[in-house]
C-alpha cells in the first residue's frame, strides 16, 4: 500500500451536490480498489496564480489516502473528465506505510491544527477589539 | 598599466538552511515559504543565490513546480 495526496482545485461556487457527485466517485474508487481515505481538508477559497479555463479563483480540498496505483489511475479518469475540476495532482507520500501508526499521526495532526486555529482566531479577536 | 586590486572582500560560504534546520521542511502546498525562493518574476533562484545543498535544492525545485500545476505559484508574470 502507497499513501498519496491528492489536491483537488474545483470551481467557485459550485453547489453541493455537484461537489459531493465529484467526491461520491472517488468514494467509489477507495471501495473497489481496497483504499482508505485518511483525512480530507479543506483548504479554502485561494486567488490562482493564472487563470484557469477564465477563472481566477479556486476552491481547494486536499484527499491523503492510502491505496494502489490502480485506484489513483480511476480517481484522475474520473476528474479528467468533469468540468468542475480546474486542477489535479497527486503526489506519492509513503511507500509501505503502516495504516494504524499513519492514522494515529493524522489524528494528533487534526487536533493540533485545531489548537493552533483556536488561538489564531481569539488572537484577532483580540486586536479586532482593541 | 591598471593597479593590482586586492580582493577586500572574502566570499563566505552558504549554508543551506534546510540541512542546518531538520526541522523546516518545503511543501508544494505552502507558497509562503516558497515564495522565497522564487525571482520576483516566478522564476526559481539558482544554488549560488539560495546557498541550498544539492538535495534539498532538488527537493525545492521539484516543489515549485507541483505548486505551479494547481495554480498556487505563477510560471511566470505575464499572464
Amino acid at each position: 500500500m502507497y499513501e498519496y495526496e491528492l489536491v483537488n482545485v474545483l470551481r467557485v461556487g459550485l453547489d453541493d451536490s455537484r461537489v459531493k457527485k465529484i467526491e461520491s466517485r472517488i468514494e467509489q474508487a477507495f471501495k473497489s480498489h481496497g483504499g482508505v481515505l485518511l483525512r480530507r481538508k479543506e483548504m479554502g477559497e485561494k486567488s490562482l496564480a493564472y487563470p484557469i479555463h477564465k477563472e481566477m479563483k479556486g476552491r481547494y480540498v486536499l484527499f491523503q489516502m492510502m491505496g494502489r496505483g490502480g485506484m489513483v489511475d480511476e480517481i484522475e479518469s474520473h476528474l479528467r473528465i468533469s468540468s468542475d475540476v480546474l486542477r489535479f495532482l497527486t503526489v506519492k507520500v509513503g511507500k509501505n506505510v503502516d495504516l494504524k501508526k499513519r492514522k494515529k499521526e493524522i489524528d494528533e495532526q487534526i487536533s493540533k491544527e485545531a489548537v493552533e486555529e483556536k488561538k489564531e482566531a481569539s488572537v484577532r479577536q483580540e486586536s479586532e477589539e482593541e | 598599466m591598471a593597479p593590482f586590486v586586492t580582493q577586500t572582500k572574502k566570499s563566505r560560504r552558504k549554508i543551506c538552511r534546510f540541512c542546518a534546520d531538520r526541522d523546516i521542511r518545503f511543501d508544494y502546498k505552502e507558497t509562503k515559504m516558497l515564495g522565497h525562493f522564487l525571482t520576483e518574476d516566478g522564476k526559481i533562484l539558482p544554488r549560488r543565490i539560495t546557498g541550498n545543498c544539492a538535495f534539498h535544492q532538488r527537493g525545492m525545485t521539484q516543489a515549485i513546480k507541483r505548486s505551479r500545476l494547481i495554480a498556487l505559484l505563477p510560471f511566470s508574470t505575464s499572464h
